[in-house]
C-alpha cells in the first residue's frame, strides 16, 4: 500500500453534535412519552365506541371473576367489567389535570407577567403573597374547597388550581424577569410599545418553552393529586369510574387475594404520570438549550 | 435657535447594596430642534444614563431629581399613553450593540412596522411599504428580502442600519445615538455616520451623539458636552475642542490620542483611573489625576461657569488655558 493510498483514506467527519451531547428535539423518551400519552387519550376517548361493554352494568354472578372471552380484564367486587371501568376512568382521570393546569398556568402567568413588568412594591407584594401561598399544600386547599363546596371534580380541581398557582406563577416569574432585562426590551420600550404589547407579542413566546415545561410537570403532580382527592372519596363520585376511586374500591379485594382493580388502575396512574414526567423534562431540558 | 430639550440640575442615583449612590451630578444641557450635540467621556462617566434619562429608560429604583423639558413638557413627570406617545414621536434611540437591542425570533419586517402599526394605527400593508423605504434611505440593497429575514442573517452593520431605520420609523425630533459605532468595524462606522449624518439634516431631527470618539463627535456635531465622574466638565463647540481645551480633562484626552501625523514611542495616558459619579472626591472629581491640580481644586465642587466660547468646569481655567495640550506630557 502505498503512502498515496494511505493519505487519500481521508477520516470520518467528526459529528460535532455528539461531540457537544446535545439532544435536538424530543429524543427517544420524549417520543415514547408522546406515543404512551397518544395511545392513552386516543382509548379513553374513542374506546368505549369500540368497547361497547357497560362500565356500570352489575353482574353479581362475575364477581371478582377472571378473564374471559368479551372481558379480557375481567370483573371487579361488584361483577362490573373492569377494562370497560378503566377506559371510562381514564376520561375522568386524564381531564381533571387539565382543567388544574389550564386554571393554574393563566392565573400564574398573570401574576408572574404582571409582577415582572411593573416590579417594585407591587413585584415584593405579589412575591411575598406566593410565597405565603406555598405554605398551603394543594391538597390541603383542595379538601377545605371540597368541605365548603361539596365533593366532585369540578370543586377539587379548581382548588387544587388555586394551590398549584405559587409554582407556576414563581417559575414563569423568573423565566419573564430574565427576558424582561435583555437589552431588546429597552429597544422596544423607547419606541413607545406598552407593557403589555411587549408582554404579549415579545415575552410570551420567548419564554413559552418553560411555561410549557412547567405546565406539563404540573399535569403529573395534578394526576396524581386528583387521584388521592378521589382516593379518599372528596374527588370523583362513585359510581362514577376513575382511577383513584378504582384504587380505593379495590381495597376489599385487595385483602381477599383478588387484586386487579386496584392493581390496573394503579398501573394506569403511574404510567400516566411517568409519561408525562418523561416528556416535561424534555420540555424543560429543550427550553434551558434555547 | 428655540430648544427642544433642555436638562435642568439632573441628578441621578441608583440604589447600590442598599445603598444610593449618585451616577449623574447636576446636568445641565440644552439641545435646539435639529441640532447635534455630542456627549464623548471615558466609560462609566455617565453618558448612557444621560441618554437613558432622556429616553425614561433608566433602571428600577433609579431616583431622579431636576428637570428634563421636551418641548415644553416635563419628561420625568409623563406616564402612560403620554409617555409613550413622547416615545414615539418625541424620542427614538440607536443602541451599542444592534444585536442585543432586536428580539432574535422576529422578523426584521415585524420589528420595524411594530410601532408603526400599534403606536400609529397604520395598517400592515401601508407599514410595510413605509419599512421598504426606510430600509433603502438606510442604504440596504434589496429591502423587501430583508424584511423577511431575521436578525442573525444580517451584520452587524446592516442590522444598525436597521435599528436606524426603526428609529426614524416612528419619526422622532430627538435621537438618542448611544455608541451607535462602537460595536462595528471603521469602514462600515463611516458609512452609518454618513447616513445619521444625512438623515439629521433631511429630516430636521436633532442628535444626542455618545461616543468615546472625540474626531467622531467633532465631525458629526454642533457642540460637544464632556463628561467625567458623572457630571459636565466642559462644553463647547465640537471643532474648537481639541485645538482650544477649556478643561484639562479634555486636554488629556486629546493627548491621549494616537496621532498619524507624528510618530511617538509611548502613548500618553491619563495617570489613575475612571472614577463614577458615586467614587469622586470632594472638590473636583478629575482633580486626583490632573496634572495642573492645586490645593483648591480639592476644596469644593467647581461650577460650570461660561468660559469663553463654552462652559467649562475648573476653578484654574484662565491661568492654564493655552498651556494644556502643549509641553510635557505625563505617562503616568
Amino acid at each position: 500500500m502505498s503512502i498515496l493510498e494511505v493519505q487519500s483514506a481521508s477520516p470520518e467527519p467528526i459529528e460535532y453534535d455528539d461531540v457537544k451531547g446535545q439532544r435536538k428535539g424530543l429524543g427517544l423518551t420524549g417520543w415514547i412519552a408522546v406515543a404512551v400519552l397518544s395511545v392513552m387519550v386516543l382509548i379513553t376517548v374513542f374506546g368505549p365506541m369500540l368497547y361497547t361493554v357497560d362500565p356500570d352494568n352489575i353482574s353479581l354472578m362475575d364477581t371478582f371473576g377472571p378473564p374471559q372471552p368479551g372481558h379480557p380484564l375481567g370483573f371487579d367486587g361488584q361483577g362490573r367489567d373492569l377494562l370497560a371501568r378503566l377506559v371510562v376512568g381514564g376520561r375522568t382521570s386524564l381531564l381533571g389535570p387539565v382543567i388544574v393546569v389550564i386554571i393554574s398556568t393563566l392565573l400564574g402567568a398573570l401574576l408572574a407577567f404582571s409582577a415582572a413588568w411593573i416590579g417594585g412594591t407591587y413585584d415584593t407584594v405579589v412575591s411575598r403573597f406566593i410565597d405565603t401561598m406555598f405554605a398551603f399544600p394543594g391538597l390541603l386547599l383542595a379538601i377545605i374547597a371540597v368541605a365548603i363546596f361539596g365533593p366532585g371534580l369540578m370543586a377539587a380541581s379548581i382548588a387544587l388550581a388555586i394551590g398549584y398557582t405559587p409554582f407556576v406563577a414563581r417559575i414563569i416569574r423568573s423565566a419573564v424577569l430574565r427576558e424582561r432585562n435583555l437589552p431588546y426590551v429597552s429597544a422596544l420600550t423607547v419606541q413607545g410599545l406598552g407593557g403589555l404589547n411587549i408582554s404579549i407579542r415579545h415575552l410570551l413566546p420567548n419564554v413559552a418553552g418553560i411555561i410549557i415545561a412547567a405546565a406539563t410537570l404540573s399535569y403529573g403532580y395534578a394526576l396524581i393529586d386528583l387521584a388521592a382527592l378521589s382516593f379518599i372519596g372528596l374527588g370523583v363520585q362513585p359510581p362514577q369510574s376513575d382511577w383513584g376511586v378504582m384504587v380505593a374500591e379495590g381495597i376489599p379485594g385487595l385483602l381477599s387475594g383478588y387484586p386487579q382493580e386496584s392493581l390496573y388502575a394503579g398501573l394506569c396512574i403511574i404510567i400516566a404520570v411517568g409519561a408525562v414526567n418523561l416528556l416535561g423534562d424534555r420540555f424543560a431540558a429543550m427550553a434551558e438549550e434555547e | 435657535m428655540t430648544s427642544l430639550l433642555t436638562i435642568e440640575g439632573l441628578t441621578v442615583t441608583l440604589p447600590v447594596a442598599g445603598k444610593r449612590k449618585p451616577v449623574l451630578r447636576d446636568i445641565n444641557l440644552e439641545i435646539g430642534a435639529g441640532e447635534a450635540v455630542g456627549l464623548v467621556g471615558e466609560s462609566g462617566s455617565g453618558k448612557s444614563m444621560t441618554a437613558r434619562s432622556i429616553g425614561r429608560l433608566l433602571p428600577p429604583g433609579a431616583q431622579t431629581s431636576g428637570s428634563i423639558t421636551f418641548d415644553g413638557k416635563p419628561v420625568l413627570e409623563l406616564k402612560g399613553s403620554d409617555l409613550r406617545s413622547y416615545r414615539t414621536e418625541g424620542v427614538a434611540m440607536i443602541f451599542q450593540d444592534p444585536r442585543a437591542h432586536t428580539n432574535p425570533v422576529r422578523s426584521v419586517g415585524d420589528f420595524l412596522t411594530e410601532a408603526m402599526r400599534t403606536n400609529m394605527g397604520m395598517k400592515s400593508s401601508a407599514a410595510d411599504a413605509r419599512a421598504v423605504e426606510l430600509l433603502e434611505s438606510v442604504g440596504i440593497d434589496d429591502p423587501k428580502r430583508r424584511m423577511q429575514q431575521y436578525p442573525h442573517q444580517l451584520s452587524g452593520g446592516m442590522l444598525q442600519r436597521v435599528m436606524i431605520a426603526s428609529a426614524l420609523a416612528v419619526r422622532p425630533r430627538l435621537i438618542l445615538a448611544d455608541e451607535p459605532t462602537t460595536a462595528l468595524d471603521v469602514t462600515t462606522q463611516a458609512e452609518v455616520m454618513a447616513i445619521l449624518d444625512t438623515l439629521r439634516r433631511e429630516h430636521g431631527v436633532a442628535l444626542v451623539f455618545i461616543t468615546h470618539d472625540l474626531e467622531l463627535a467633532a465631525a458629526v456635531c454642533d457642540r460637544t458636552d464632556v463628561m467625567y465622574a458623572g457630571s459636565i466638565m466642559e462644553q463647547q463647540s465640537s471643532d474648537a475642542l481639541d485645538r482650544d481645551p477649556l478643561h484639562p480633562y479634555t486636554a488629556a484626552l486629546v493627548q491621549a490620542r494616537p496621532s498619524i501625523s507624528s510618530t511617538s514611542d509611548r502613548l500618553a495616558a491619563i495617570p489613575g483611573r475612571p472614577v463614577s459619579a458615586f467614587e469622586a472626591p470632594n472638590g473636583c472629581a478629575f482633580a486626583p489625576r490632573c496634572r495642573f491640580a492645586v490645593a483648591e481644586c480639592s476644596a469644593g465642587t467647581p461650577p460650570l461657569v461660561a468660559v469663553e466660547p463654552g462652559l467649562s468646569r475648573c476653578i484654574r481655567i484662565d491661568s492654564i488655558r493655552g498651556t494644556m495640550t502643549a509641553g510635557e506630557v505625563s505617562n503616568g
